[in-house]
């Protein structure tokens, strides 16, 4: 697949303050990555070098193969984006600023300003000045812009911001089918982690300006390290034969009161019950502990900042 | 070139929604209409108008009767005391001095009421009268004696005088306005204007009276003719040691004794009329300018800054087009503003002087090849627009720099008012402690008025205003002047642009 976005070695300081040390990342065609990081991490300071607000200080960025510094018109046809909040021409009406930003993309078709506001579901307020919109308007109509000249890659800075909770879905279902169905490569950056889950494929990590990883949404709902994390309650009179059984085959594990928490890795996990039980190890009940991404992000970070 | 356009594009639909446009052209309106009417106040003490022809015969009435009773009178004591009186008694004598007074100013009288629409137009030239009025009251006085009563010296001095009148009698009798001057000119070499200044307003004069101009214009131009003549006369003499004359100073005063003769010759028909018109629209053009000069420090120094402060400024810079082209739009589009504007105003302050004061623009006139040529007014009227807004032009350029290197909308729109509206007074209050100071020719305020190098108004173009003071400031030449301001907007571009290319966002 394609890659859309591509940060090589990205780094950037505001006076001696390094902000983004670094950076290697990568955006694939049909992908939404989802781009991870406490507060002051350097988020909206990568995205803002990807779309042409700062400049960078040493490494390269490329869009579609386009340089952006030495190709930066090129490249940047092929972004669309929504940078911190949602800002437009407030006295213009929501059509008039997308057809201002139409003119200034060239080549975008009469007919598209109606199909983006359809798809964003503003076609009736449209004529409306964006100074009397809510601000889940206006990130709709900031999502409408950024669709209009159809971009192969798309940068959201936290779009899920004022939206409702059916709005939130709504932008959820838009930006999976513009992902998996339009092949667009998208970019989001959000501090609503469950929201991540549902809706991205993919996940970078950046903590202090470096990244520390990138997951796929599955690693990261199962454990940094492909883990799952089984506990198992035990009979009182084979607690001492599991213990022995489980560090004679290497387990990490934690007791209290009978509930041994033991961390498997995902292809050991039948075999190990397997074991139990031919051991005749009295099980009363077992169960998958679901790491959420929070846990597994503040394990990979850290856990020393809450993420926001 | 074509996202160039669309950026433009962008922008005017911006401004177009801006209120401060549509307020200023309200303003400029408003001033404009209310200045028109205080210098059609003014006006009223500028034009010279005939004397009502019956404030002239109640004139002439009144002083009628004064001078009949005083002939009746003189010549009732002439018959008393005549027979038996000595002729040389003092009596007497001062009886045949009032018999001779009273039929002299009667007689100019008469004349006068012959010739009311003259004089009423003459005002003080109007004195040539006084002498030829006492020649005649000699006259008179010396007839009216006997023969005994004459001494030998009135005799002489009768054919002397008799001799005199004689040569005004005739072009008196005819009065005529060429008759008149002729007898003016005269009178006045006489009493020693026989110069050569004297003789080319002489000379003018009379032209102007041969092909009709009325005797109202005619002085009121030779007037400004005569103090030009003398200048220059002054500055060949090496007139007043301690002044120090330039080149161009000469040239401009000889260009303006030219100019004084094409209007008394090539402008018969009007030599004087509206010619304070350009004036009149000078001053409103300086008021007007005045409000297209906070307009387009409001409009550029917010261009670049309010979109920073609302956020919308990421629409532009998420859009594929260098940040050069966004300057390059924005400054456009200010620029377009002032163009617009400049182009109002022309309109306006044209409609308020014609509609309003009363007169169109005239043809300006300039000399060319030491031949005096004319511009018409409406060009002179659109120049003059745009030469005035030239601080304008500058102040939009710094506006639009502080704007574009990261001040706030308040911070840029706050400094530029205030340099411009404030900092300039101050500059020329300074002018006049240090007048000599160098750093004073570099601050840009003096090197605005470019209009007083290119299309000046000489007192000709005045009426009867006199001069307009010069610029303040250290004078400068013109080729000093645009350089100057050339670099210093090559800078502030240069500032502009290299600010909001390289700053991050």
């Amino acid at each position: 697949m394609e890659t859309v976005l591509k940060l090589e070695n990205v780094s950037k300081s505001f006076g001696h303050r390094l902000v983004v040390d670094q950076v290697d990342l990568i955006v694939k065609q049909g992908e939404i990555l989802g781009f991870l990081g406490p507060n002051g991490a350097g988020k909206t300071t990568t995205i803002k070098i990807a779309t042409g607000f700062l400049a960078l200080d040493e490494g390269d960025v490329w869009i579609c193969g386009h340089h952006l510094v030495r190709e930066y018109e090129t490249a940047m046809h092929h972004v669309g984006g929504i940078v911190e909040n949602p800002e437009m021409y407030k006295d213009l009406t929501g059509r008039m600023n997308l057809r201002m930003y139409a003119r200034v993309q060239g080549g975008v078709p009469p007919g598209r300003i109606d199909e983006v506001l359809r798809l964003v579901g503003l076609e009736k307020r449209a004529d409306e000045k964006v100074k009397r919109y809510s601000l889940g308007m206006k990130q709709r109509i900031s999502l409408a812009q950024a669709l209009l000249h159809r971009p192969k890659l798309l940068i959201l800075d936290e779009p899920t911001n004022g939206l409702d909770p059916a709005g939130i879905r709504e932008l959820r279902d838009i930006l999976k089918m513009l992902a998996h169905h339009e092949g667009i490569g998208i970019m989001v950056s959000s501090h609503q982690l469950a929201e991540m889950q549902l809706m991205c494929d993919r996940a970078a990590i950046i903590s202090a300006g470096r990244i520390l990883g990138e997951f796929s949404i599955d690693e990261l709902a199962n454990g940094a390290a492909g883990q799952h994390h089984m506990r198992y309650q035990i009979e009182p009179d084979d607690r001492a034969s599991a213990r022995l059984l489980l560090r004679e085959d290497g387990f990490e594990f934690s007791e209290a009161d009978g509930l041994f928490d033991v961390a498997v890795p995902a292809e050991a996990r039948d075999s190990l019950l397997k074991k139990l039980v031919l051991a005749d190890i009295r099980i009363c009940s077992m169960t998958t502990r679901q790491t959420s991404l929070e846990q597994a992000f503040l394990e990979i970070t850290g856990g020393g900042s809450s993420i926001d | 070139m074509i996202k160039l356009i669309a950026l433009y594009r962008n922008e005017m639909t911006k401004l177009w929604r801006r209120p401060v446009l549509y307020i200023m052209a309200i303003i400029l309106v408003l001033l404009s209409t209310g200045i028109s009417l205080l210098l059609k106040e003014a006006d009223r003490f500028q034009v010279v108008e005939p004397r009502p022809l019956e404030s002239v015969e109640a004139e002439i009435a009144a002083e009628r009767d004064t001078y009949q009773s005083m002939l009746e009178q003189a010549e009732a004591d002439l018959e008393a005391h005549e027979p038996e009186a000595d002729p040389a008694s003092p009596t007497l004598q001062a009886a045949y001095q009032r018999y001779g007074k009273a039929r002299a100013e009667l007689h100019r009288l008469d004349w006068i009421e012959s010739h009311k629409d003259l004089y009423s137009q003459m005002g003080s030239a109007y004195d040539f009268l006084v002498p030829y009025t006492e020649m005649k009251a000699a006259q008179f006085t010396f007839e009216r004696k006997p023969a005994a009563a004459r001494s030998i010296r009135e005799t002489a001095a009768y054919s002397v005088l008799k001799s005199s009148i004689s040569r005004y009698e005739a072009r008196f009798e005819r009065g005529t306005l060429a008759d008149i001057l002729d007898i003016l000119h005269d009178l006045q070499r006489l009493s020693g204007q026989d110069d050569a200044v004297s003789e080319k307003v002489f000379a003018l004069e009379s032209e102007m009276a041969a092909s009709g101009v009325s005797a109202q214009n005619i002085f009121a131009l030779s007037a400004g003719y005569r103090d030009a003549l003398l200048r220059l006369a002054g500055m060949e003499t090496g007139g007043d040691k301690n002044t120090v004359y330039l080149p161009s100073e000469r040239k401009t005063l000889e260009h303006e004794v030219l100019m004084y003769e094409y209007r008394g010759t090539g402008r018969a028909d009007n030599p004087i009329g509206d010619t304070a018109a350009n004036f009149y629209y000078y001053i409103l053009i300086s008021f007007a300018a005045f409000v297209g000069g906070i307009l387009v420090i409001i409009v550029a120094g917010s261009q670049i800054s309010s979109e920073r402060s609302s956020g919308s400024i990421k629409s532009l810079i998420l859009s594929p087009v260098r940040r050069w082209k966004i300057v390059t739009a924005k400054l456009s589009a200010s620029f377009t503003v002032l163009l617009l504007f400049t182009l109002i105003t022309w309109l306006v302050c044209t409609l308020s002087l014609q509609l309003i004061v009363g007169y169109p623009l005239q043809p300006y006139l300039y000399v060319s090849n030491g031949q005096v040529a004319e511009m018409p007014g409406w060009i002179y009227g659109l120049a003059t627009a745009f030469l005035q807004n030239i601080g304008s032009l500058f102040f939009l350029l710094f506006a639009f720099m502080l704007s574009a290197a990261g001040l706030s909308t308040a911070a840029a729109v706050g400094i530029s008012m205030g340099i411009r509206f404030g900092a300039q007074p101050l500059v020329f209050l300074l002018y006049q402690i240090l007048p000599e100071a160098v750093w004073m020719r570099f601050l840009p305020f003096q090197h605005f008025d470019l209009q007083h190098h290119i299309l000046p108004l000489g007192t000709s173009d005045l009426g009867t205003f006199g001069g307009i003071g010069t610029s303040a400031g250290p004078p400068t030449s013109l080729s000093f002047s645009l350089i100057w301001l050339v670099s210093l907007s090559l800078i502030m571009l240069i500032a502009a642009y290299d600010s909001f290319t390289r700053k991050d966002l």
